[in-house]
């Protein structure tokens, strides 16, 4: 197409890095760039390459996930509203978390796989098979439907944290309040390493179907017809997303509202084609967590809000107006 | 004669609990024009999403080019048939062109991009269709008939040898009415695409299909030649209702309702 989308996407990607790169130097600690190149403070080189950058890279790649995953979601279900936090998908993964830490948890299989992890997937797998269901039940994709469906999974899955908070000691309910709370506070290489394959996973997998993606948001018929096998894509494109929010959630809470301001801003500035939409959105949300993470280090410094505070903060509103407007129209 | 394009034998379905078609039988020769009329849920829409693979549940035989429905893979039956449903609601931004790009889907790998040979294609189907004016703009843009006539140069992009055309003309006034037969016949002489399309019009059937088929409460009522459904027997047992005969310049004669014919509002009681 024309030029205009092609540099709005380079013009994304360029600002989304600088954020990347400019948040760790945020902080009550001010750091040079003496200590960062190593020849200043050794501390302060410290707090920078081991404590911020990390952190700011595990944001990175958690709001990027997020946002690839909210795009992909919106394609499938035709629906502009569907994220995976609205859509229970968040909760399920934290219901997962929950039931990992309830049973014992830390428990690490060929050293990067959690019990979290798999439990938090098996959750997402859950809550999004629950949506599809009556989605496809009521044949209807509507966005009342599928919100309604999400709220319902939400609520479900909200009480079934609150039970195993109830049934635990203390001690574990507090870890588990903790996990739900989410942050990305103590994220750092060992964080990084475990989240990434399932990050890796959901995006590539979301990549290698944009043209699906493109032909599906024209709705199941006309997808049927030119030739995309729909079935097939949906679920692979269903475990793959829930693999990446389960890993995402397990590592820093239930992220709300990323999945939705990025891809629907992308969406304005580089159209509706995934090829363009997909990494858009990624970079966006990534930098869009990592800014929400610095506001979080910074608004009562030194204590934090977790980030899905500061995400929620500013994406619930424009969920509303994304609500308003589309009823208006 | 060459081998059917189309054989449907003994196609039945229903769909929540209510029966929709019944033992429906025909067969479609390459290079035909056939249309399908009937009245409303007479199973005419039904027919064809059976055929086209959007419908799953039914029993009977669908064969096209000698193979089996069930043994063809989705990109395999995409490549026979271009299935295209009514348009309507909201479409995503898509310029034209990309919009019709899609219809390549079924000629790609996974990483393929657009070569020449697709480029071609969608420029072809864009001209052929009479809206290479229209190829950098956006669908949410476009007038209704605008759309219907991306969806079919998107349908022609597939270069598929059957396409399936259910009720086209709906949002379409008289005059885009006339292009979109006039289109549909263009299609099938110089691409020898075989057309099949679903039609409330009874006079477009007869004068623009080489057969028709008609369906009454999910049967086969008629199955033949379309110039033969001239007949107030014929289009009686099919819409029952009785129709008259009248003669147009150009020695063609249209079927009108005879209770409607030479009544106007103020012979009204």
């Amino acid at each position: 197409m024309t030029a205009r989308p092609r540099l709005a996407l380079a013009a994304i990607i360029v600002v989304s890095l600088a954020v990347l790169f400019i948040a760790p130097w945020i902080g009550l600690r001010q750091v040079s760039l003496a200590d960062v190149l190593g020849w200043g403070d050794p501390l302060n080189s410290d707090v920078f390459w081991k404590l911020r950058f990390p952190r700011a890279v595990v944001g990175f790649l958690a709001g990027c996930g997020l946002a690839v995953g909210g795009a992909a979601f919106q394609s499938l279900f035709r629906n502009p509203l569907a994220e995976p936090f609205i859509l229970g998908v968040s909760a399920g993964a934290s219901a997962g978390v929950a039931l990992a830490l309830f049973t014992g948890g830390g428990l690490v299989l060929g050293g990067f796989l959690a019990l979290e992890n798999i439990f938090a997937f098996i959750g997402a797998l859950l809550a999004i098979g629950v949506v599809y269901a009556i989605s496809r039940w009521k044949n209807d994709t509507s966005p009342a439907t599928i919100l309604l469906a999400g709220v319902a999974v939400n609520f479900f899955f909200s009480s079934l944290i609150m039970l195993l908070q109830h049934l635990v000691d203390p001690h574990n309910a507090a870890r588990i309040f903790r996990a739900m709370i989410g942050g990305i506070s103590g994220a750092g290489q060992r964080q990084l390493v475990l989240a990434l394959p399932f990050i890796a996973v959901g995006v590539i997998v979301s990549a290698l179907h944009w043209r699906e993606l493109d032909i599906m948001s024209f709705g199941e018929e006309l997808a049927l017809s030119r030739g995309v096998d729909t079935g097939r894509v949906r679920r692979r494109m269903f475990f793959a997303i829930s693999l990446m929010v389960g890993g995402i959630t397990a590592l820093c809470g239930p992220v709300g509202f990323v999945g939705l301001v990025a891809p629907h801003i992308s969406r304005m500035l580089v159209g509706p084609g995934h090829a363009r939409l997909l990494p858009a959105a990624g970079f966006f949300g990534g930098a869009f967590l990592v800014a929400s993470d610095a506001v979080a280090r910074m608004a009562i410094a030194p204590a934090e809000l977790p980030v899905g505070v500061v995400s929620a903060l500013c994406g619930a509103p424009f969920f509303l107006w994304l609500l308003v407007r589309r009823e208006r129209g | 004669m060459t081998a059917p394009l189309l054989e449907i034998s003994g196609l039945s379905i229903a769909l929540g609990g209510k029966p929709i078609l019944n033992y429906v039988d025909f067969t479609m020769q390459p290079g035909e024009i056939r249309a399908i009329i009937g009245p409303n849920g007479a199973g005419k829409s039904t027919c064809v999403r059976c055929l086209a693979g959007v419908v799953a549940g039914w029993t009977g035989g669908i064969k096209l080019d000698g193979r089996a429905h069930a043994d063809l893979s989705r990109r395999e039956l995409a490549r026979l048939v271009c299935y295209l449903p009514q348009i309507g609601g909201t479409l995503p931004a898509f310029s034209v062109w990309d919009y019709v790009s899609m219809g390549r889907y079924v000629h790609l790998g996974l990483w393929d991009g657009l070569g020449a040979r697709d480029a071609e294609a969608i420029d072809r189907a864009l001209h052929d269709v009479g809206i290479g004016n229209l190829r950098d703009r956006r669908l949410t843009t476009l007038s209704g008939g605008e759309r219907q006539m991306a969806a079919i140069a998107a349908g022609l992009a597939q270069e598929a040898r059957l396409l399936v055309l259910d009720e086209p003309a709906t949002f379409l006034d008289p005059l885009r009415q006339d292009m979109l037969l006039q289109l549909v016949g263009k299609i099938n002489q110089e691409r020898g695409v075989s057309v099949l399309m679903v039609t409330h019009d009874v006079n477009a059937a007869m004068l623009h299909t080489h057969r028709t088929l008609a369906l009454h409460d999910g049967r086969v009522v008629y199955d033949g030649p379309s110039a033969e459904l001239r007949g107030e027997e014929t289009l009686r047992r099919i819409y029952d209702m009785d129709f008259a005969f009248a003669p147009v310049p150009g020695g063609h004669t249209l079927a009108v309702s005879k209770r409607m014919a030479g009544v106007g509002v103020e012979d009204r009681p």
